[in-house]
């Protein structure tokens, strides 16, 4: 394994050279693609597989109080786009005193792709990667490489005939989702059922936020999407409401507007992270003085 | 006679609570002394009247090197100090953390890199990081002469290692105090801090 440490960067092994896995100090990163063929107007998913040494991690979208997200930069043939980056739901990381949002272990981070009029299969396509990350224990080690996958085409149908030819790999693109994008897909928040609601009251020191679903819900985490909106070292106060739950969530000293809405991943006691999007509401005197009258 | 008894209380109590507070961006910075690496003790206040920029540190964190093995950090010691500025670097990593510095480790590291900040505070209780909350290295805060925080966060707007990003990024330190000794109110007074995490002892 070729190793060169240069300004504090790992330049990983196979830099210049891109490959589907590179082997980095503490960490494994692979590009995967499902299916493994492409073909005119469809979407394929593109996996960025993290496979951290134990005692390691990678960071969320909002790191929370230290660390970086993942970055990448896509380099796609002419014809296939990029949506923007799915990250799994994360998990609280870190110490007392200072919090972050990241995974432990075994993660894909996921982006679609589209392939449009524009893509020409005369030639077999591959999608590759700029990836850079911050692989952290209780230290931090950075790292750096290129990525790339081949891809096979598959024929489709309405597709500009004879352009498009089947690759070696065009019958993986029928087959059933791979159990390895399948559990990927469901680590992902999901999006809210309709039923449900969520709703925040800005208190001087902090947000409540309240979530209904219809019925008791004993645990929930918050993990905010916007930094420096909620305080991550505190302790997220959970309240079962009979229809729901309400979280006391510390604000952050950093806040120093009024927010619209507080957006967030919510994990409920069955593990499954939410999309929540709630409203932000000032608290009202009257409405708080009314509470209180019994 | 209990209505004096009770102001009286209030001045005595008012300073204890206010010290207990951690720093917070647009109040009064939080008070501390800390020794330097030269053995010598430095209290906050007595650097009334002066800009001062407190800078959290760890040289074995690649966030830190990014604006040290290129001497961009040193530069900036060395721009501001010339200004008046009293600029602390701040070490909060705990004995067997990374970073962890004895005073003459880094007596040694600040020659080697040509780090001139006016002192380089050793606080491996973490009692100051605790103070003002430092999260992360560099984590960056400039308080006014008149003793009032302005700034809390990231040296600059490029959150990665990469220290061909320092070229041409907003550094909001330097963007507070040319606003600041301009007399105008700060752009940016808060942002989110990157780096690694400060190595507190807990």
């Amino acid at each position: 394994m070729l190793l060169a440490v240069c300004g504090g960067v790992t330049r990983a092994q196979g830099q210049g050279n891109p490959q589907e896995s590179i082997r980095a100090p503490h960490l494994t990163v692979t590009l995967v693609a499902e299916p493994k063929a492409v073909s005119l107007g469809t979407t394929l998913w593109m996996g960025l597989r993290f496979q951290a040494e134990p005692g390691w991690h990678i960071y969320w979208q909002n790191p929370g109080d230290s660390g970086e997200p993942p970055r990448v930069e896509w380099r796609l043939p002419v014809g296939i786009t990029a949506g923007g980056m799915q990250w799994p739901t994360p998990k609280r990381l870190g110490t007392k005193s200072i919090v972050d949002y990241g995974y432990a272990g075994d993660t894909m981070l996921l982006t679609r792709l589209r392939v449009d009029g524009k893509f020409h299969g005369n030639a077999t396509p591959s999608v590759g990667a700029a990836v850079s990350w911050v692989v952290c224990s209780d230290i931090c080690i950075p790292g750096k490489g290129q990525l790339s996958v081949p891809l096979g085409v598959a024929p489709s149908a309405g597709s500009k005939a004879g352009g498009i030819r089947a690759g070696k790999d065009a019958g993986s693109q029928f087959a059933a989702p791979t159990k390895l994008f399948a559990d990927a897909v469901g680590r992902l928040p999901r999006r809210m059922p309709g039923t449900w609601h969520a709703a925040a009251v800005d208190e001087s020191s902090s947000f409540e936020l309240t979530l209904v679903t219809g019925k008791r819900e004993s645990r929930a985490v918050f993990f905010p999407s916007t930094p420096e909106q909620v305080r991550n070292a505190s302790p997220q106060d959970v309240t079962a409401l009979p229809n729901g739950v309400k979280l006391t969530l510390a604000k952050s000293d950093g806040l120093l507007k009024p927010i619209a809405v507080l957006r967030g991943v919510i994990v409920l006691g069955d593990g499954i992270g939410y999309e929540v999007t709630a409203p932000v509401k000032a608290m009202q005197p009257a409405e708080n003085q009314k509470e209180k009258t019994p | 006679m209990k209505k004096y008894f009770t102001m009286l209380m209030l001045l005595i109590i008012a300073p204890m609570v206010f010290a207990a507070q951690t720093a917070k961006v647009g109040e009064a910075a939080p008070d501390f002394t800390a020794a330097d690496s030269m053995g010598t003790m430095h209290h906050l206040s007595e650097y009334r009247g002066k800009f001062v920029v407190l800078e959290w540190h760890n040289n074995g964190c690649p966030f830190t090197r990014k604006h040290y093995d290129g001497g961009h950090m040193q530069q900036l010691q060395k721009e501001w100090t010339a200004k008046g500025v009293i600029w602390l670097t701040v070490i909060s990593s705990a004995p067997g953390q990374q970073g962890y510095m004895t005073p003459s480790q880094e007596n040694d590291y600040m020659a080697k890199m040509h780090a001139v900040p006016t002192a380089a505070l050793l606080d491996p209780t973490g009692q100051v990081g605790h103070l003002y909350d430092a999260k992360t290295t560099p984590d960056m805060f400039v308080i006014n002469p008149q003793g009032v925080l302005i700034y809390g966060g990231a040296i600059d707007n490029r959150p990665t290692v990469d220290q061909s990003d320092v070229q041409g990024a907003e550094n909001y330190v330097s963007e507070a105090l040319t606003a600041a000794m301009a007399g105008q109110p700060v752009k940016t007074p808060v942002t989110r801090p990157y780096g690694c995490s400060v190595k507190y002892q807990d």
